[in-house]
């Protein structure tokens, strides 16, 4: 069987004007020739730092962003294959339906005007899914729910829940056409640890009972790791490794990944105690001019030679189902 | 850990805000020693009371807020001296006058505040921003504060610091501010910084360096630290002992190590457990049910009670005090501790 | 910046000809003959059309348009229609001074008392002070020039007898240097008459952007670093708040011109604001367009100080 999601070489490149003479086009290139595989009921950790390109990446998969080229295929279980970026607008319908997004911030994704049952009802309404009022409500309550909230909440505004609760609404709203893909965009970064566990633990089960597969946006390791299969490390657009979970944290092979693991503080003294610790150069490069040969080489601690600073490395399997772009693991 | 001199007890620290919704209750008896040199980390959930402990002890808070009862005893000899004090014994730092404070902030106290692209004024250079601490506590003269302030700049490691002097925040990235923060608070190197949340709004790789930073300089200027966080990793990293906070009281108070390894305070094991851990695997994480609860009509007696597996009836009624469980540097406040330690011994001694 | 500023005066005139353009097709419009007018009921029709050929008005529109423009170029504003023959200039010469005057005392009363009020307000917030501050500077800024000017007059000149109704003070005299000081009294209630809704509302702005900047955490900041509260409000919070305070300001020298309208015809006072009135009253077109083109030349004029002045107080403001 194919898998779920196949990404190839998807760009996706956001243009600015400078200058107010000669007008100079700059591209910004936000997503920058990624591709991987979303396989049924697994999910996919992306991490990288601010700004390296995950939401975008996100966003291009739900259809918001139209990438510059590559595609998307969406292979369902009817044997059907959609070719996501050139669909139809039949073929349309099925993606909205099939992927849905949880966005970044809590607060501003949900319309502080609309009632909860209005916020979640809009994509049974836009997919016409239900057949009158009473049908689209009862569905309302049933994934309130589902996202253990109660169903009298259903009239209330989104300003008289704490942050934990509107990220189940937006997950609430997410789940109503019945996708079989969510991207979750930093769902816990606004809230509280304690918080973060039921949110966690919710969409953990979530998945089980739905059999969904998710793309989970995260800067925080801990969390990528407890929620994932398998993990893509972003940098300035790029995917810097991929592979099985376990394989990325324990035996992470791409400086940057090494230099990510060994910044990100464990909750657990005696770890800390005796962790290596690489402390990286500098700033995130600027975007719009990102470094020349392999964008990690200004920052980067083991840097091999010229090679890395005149070529970029291509993304390789290094080992089974794990997948390094960097110039010191090609022979 | 340091030698165990005292910098600073905290004693029953009581703060309320009078807001029009009604009276805010964010401290009720706030107890917590400093040793000097230490880090001391403050942590807990979102409006626990962490920032308005650093407030109240700095007398900064907002003019609804008040501190209502509490000492804050300061074992600081360079600061009696600069007050002119010559009795013995410590200082309360609610007794002093408002013009004494001024002599004390900054000078023996100083803060890091979380969001440095707002905490340094933007239409003054980064240079004059740290003069000014310069010239205020060390009386120097405008070219000798400029020395001082280059070759501060030159300690958190921002080159060349000459160039930097000019700049205007906006004009630094989000890491390099808060590097100018740092100097800032340390520029009379004082015997204690208040650090809250000072890494939050930067990126992880930045973050570690910028810790490591302040962890270097701290030690290299002799001061203590007091780092709010809500972040129980940088906690494990940074810290020497930690104080968890909930619902406006410390409710245990011991070295990293044990906190977690064997919290003792039912807050602060649900706490320690709803963390994912790269070290294990588990299906489904622990959480603490229920809500943080509304300071304006806060729960009655230990404020944790609505939301603890282990509470009596004394707890409804009566607030339990910070006291010593199992040894002298580990402090619970918990009325049934000791049917924790029980179960606890009953599982094989580690929780979490 | 020098380059900022040379592209700002270039684009300056791109507008003033549009300006012009609009305003000469629009008082030509308006009903009524200049000629006409100035001769009165009784002029003969010959009289009429020979002033018509004197004044241009008998030639073609676009002549007439084109003919005012390559004048205006030259820096020639024409003749006034109304006091044929004198210049133009020469009338808004003579005008100028008393409104400008008057006008100057009105915009530093405006920032004197407001600004240090303002701060007051926003840093005593919610007592008495900051409450009542709020309430008179709400009434002040609703209170129509025109009312206040009529009652100034009913209570202050009538009424008490403090000053004259009309200021008597001799043309010119309030701009020698005694004279600027002494007229203040003569002058008095024509400048509270438009210093007041200015006042209010720099009150209002300077408070709420003081309580917006004393919130900030580098105001906290400051105060942690042990800085006196005179050094933190003065130093560093006032500097910040002052940046929208300005371009209110600046709005304030624009709204003068509809204010002297109105004070001057309450007061008597022959300034520019009632040649203005007067002008359109007797369709003395070249007044009409050369008081607008002025307006509106100092409109770029004030714009562009206000932009300077931005980028002197707030560093993050780039001049491009
Ligand atoms: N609509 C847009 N127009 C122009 N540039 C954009 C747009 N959206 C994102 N970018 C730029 O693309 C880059 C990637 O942004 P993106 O939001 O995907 O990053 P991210 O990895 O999600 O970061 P964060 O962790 O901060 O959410 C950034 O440099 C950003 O400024
Ligand atoms: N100026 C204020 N007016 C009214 N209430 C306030 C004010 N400042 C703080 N509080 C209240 O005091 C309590 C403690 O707030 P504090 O800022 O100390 O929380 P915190 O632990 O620092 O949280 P966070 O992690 O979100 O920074 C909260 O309930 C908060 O709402
Ligand atoms: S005192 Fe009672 S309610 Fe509070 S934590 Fe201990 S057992 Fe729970
Ligand atoms: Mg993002
Ligand atoms: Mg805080």
């Amino acid at each position: 069987m194919k898998p779920l999601l196949e990404v190839n070489n998807i760009k996706k490149y956001f243009s600015f004007q400078r200058g107010i003479l000669r007008k100079k086009t700059f591209y910004l290139k936000a997503v920058d020739d990624i591709s991987f595989n979303l396989e049924r009921k697994k999910t996919l950790g992306v991490v990288g730092e601010s700004g390296c390109g995950k939401t975008t990446l996100g966003k291009t998969l739900v259809n918001l962003h139209k990438p510059e080229s590559g595609s998307i295929n969406l292979n369902l279980d009817d044997g059907t294959s959609i070719d996501v970026i050139n669909a139809n607008d039949d073929e349309m319908k099925t993606v909205r339906r099939t992927i849905q997004m949880v966005f970044q911030d809590p607060h501003s994704s949900l319309n502080p005007r609309w009632p909860i049952k209005n916020i979640i009802g809009e994509p049974i309404d836009i997919l016409k899914m239900a057949s009158g009022r009473r049908e689209k409500e009862s569905m309302v309550m049933k994934l309130l729910n589902d996202v253990g909230l109660k169903p009298e909440h259903m009239n209330r505004y989104p300003h008289e829940f704490s942050g934990g609760q509107r990220q189940r609404i937006g997950m609430a709203r997410a789940l109503a056409p019945k996708p079989d893909i969510i991207v979750l965009d930093e769902p816990t970064s606004a809230v509280d640890v304690s918080v973060q566990a039921q949110v966690l633990n919710l969409l953990k089960e979530l998945q089980k009972s739905k059999s969904m597969s998710y793309l989970f946006i995260s800067h925080d390791l801990g969390v990528v790791h407890h929620m994932s299969n398998e993990i893509a490390v972003m940098y300035l657009g790029q995917v810097v490794e991929y592979g099985d979970t376990d394989k990325i944290i324990n035996d992470p092979l791409h400086p940057y990944t090494k230099a990510l693991l060994s910044a990100l503080p464990v909750p657990d003294p005696e770890f800390e105690a005796h962790k290596k610790r690489i402390i990286l150069k500098g700033q995130l490069p600027d975007a719009i001019n990102p470094p020349k040969g392999c964008r990690f080489h200004t920052r980067c601690a083991e840097l091999v030679g010229e090679k890395c600073k005149h070529d970029c490395p291509a993304l390789k399997e290094v080992s089974k189902g794990h997948k390094v772009a960097c110039w010191i693991y090609e022979e | 850990m340091a030698e165990k001199d005292v910098l600073m007890e905290v004693k029953n620290l009581v703060t309320r805000f009078y807001t029009e919704d009604g009276v805010v209750k964010a401290l009720e008896g706030v107890n917590f020693n400093l040793y000097k040199g230490e880090t001391l980390a403050l942590v807990g959930e979102t409006g626990c009371g962490k920032s308005v402990t650093a407030l109240s002890i700095l007398r900064l808070l907002a003019i609804s807020g008040k501190t209502l009862e509490g000492e804050a005893l300061f074992y600081d000899d360079e600061m009696k001296e600069k007050l002119g004090i010559t009795t013995d014994g410590p200082v309360d730092l609610f007794k002093l006058t408002k013009k004494q404070m001024l002599k004390v902030r900054g000078f023996t106290m100083s803060l890091i505040t979380q969001d440095p692209m707002t905490s340094l004024n933007p239409v003054y250079t980064v240079g004059e921003q740290i003069v000014e601490v310069i010239k205020l506590h060390k009386g120097l003269s405008d070219k000798e504060s400029k020395k001082q302030a280059l070759k501060l700049i030159e300690e958190v490691e921002l080159t060349p610091p000459e160039d930097i002097f000019i700049k205007y925040p906006h004009q630094l990235s989000g890491g390099q501010r808060q590097r100018i923060v740092i100097s800032i608070s340390l520029a009379a190197e004082p015997a204690l910084v208040f650090a809250d949340e000072p890494t939050t709004a930067l990126d992880v790789t930045i973050q570690a360096t910028v810790l490591g930073l302040l962890q270097q300089l701290k030690e290299e200027f002799n001061s203590s630290l007091i780092l709010i966080t809500h972040n129980l990793g940088i906690v494990a990293e940074t810290s020497d002992r930690i104080g968890v906070m909930y619902a406006g009281s410390v409710v245990e108070l011991v070295d990293k190590y044990t906190l977690f390894k064997r919290p003792l305070h039912p807050y602060s094991q649900g706490l320690i457990a709803s963390v994912p851990k790269i070290s294990e695997k588990k299906e489904t994480l622990n959480f603490i049910p229920g809500n943080v609860p509304n300071l304006i009509h806060p729960p009655s007696g230990c404020r944790f009670h609505p939301r603890c597996t282990y509470a009596t009836d004394i707890c409804k009624k009566k607030a339990p005090e910070l006291q010593s469980v199992e040894n002298d540097d580990h402090l619970v406040a918990c009325w049934n501790v000791k049917q924790v330690i029980k179960d606890l011994d009953k599982q094989g001694g580690a929780s979490g | 910046m020098r380059e900022y500023v040379v592209k700002k005066l270039a684009i300056a005139i791109i507008v003033l000809i549009g300006v012009y353009t609009v305003t000469f097709f629009l008082t030509f419009m308006l009903p009524g003959d200049p000629a006409r007018v100035s001769l009165g009921q009784h002029g003969s029709e010959e009289a009429v059309e020979l002033i018509r050929e004197q004044w241009g008005l008998d030639k073609p529109r676009y002549v007439q348009y084109y003919s005012y423009l390559t004048h205006f170029l030259k820096g020639d504003m024409g003749k006034s229609f109304r006091y044929y023959p004198r210049d133009v200039i020469e009338l808004i010469k003579y005008r100028f001074p008393v409104t400008a005057y008057y006008g100057i005392w009105a915009i530093f009363f405006a920032i004197i008392f407001s600004i240090p009020l303002g701060v007051i307000a926003a840093y005593k917030q919610n007592t008495i002070f900051d409450n009542a501050t709020v309430l008179f500077s709400q009434i002040g800024v609703s209170l129509p020039n025109f009312w206040l000017g009529m009652m100034l007059i009913a209570i202050v000149a009538v009424k008490l007898g403090w000053v004259n109704p009309v200021p008597d003070v001799e043309y010119g005299y309030y701009w020698t240097p005694v004279g600027f000081f002494t007229s203040l009294k003569a002058y008095i209630l024509p400048i509270i008459t438009i210093a007041t809704g200015m006042m209010a509302s720099n009150t209002r702005l300077t408070r709420s952007s003081m309580l917006e900047v004393i919130r900030e955490d580098y105001i906290t900041l400051a105060r942690a670093k042990g800085l006196p509260e005179r050094t933190v409000v003065l130093k560093h919070a006032l500097r910040n708040a002052l940046i929208p305070v300005v371009t209110n300001v600046g709005m304030q020298f624009l709204l003068l011109v509809g204010g002297a309208i109105l004070t001057e015809t309450v007061f008597g006072i022959n300034g520019l604001g009632r040649l203005y009135l007067d002008a359109i009253n007797y369709r003395d077109y070249p007044v009409v367009i050369a008081l607008t083109l002025i307006y509106t030349g100092g409109v770029v004029v004030i714009n562009l100080i206000v932009d300077l002045l931005y980028a002197r107080i707030d560093p993050r403001v780039s001049l491009s």
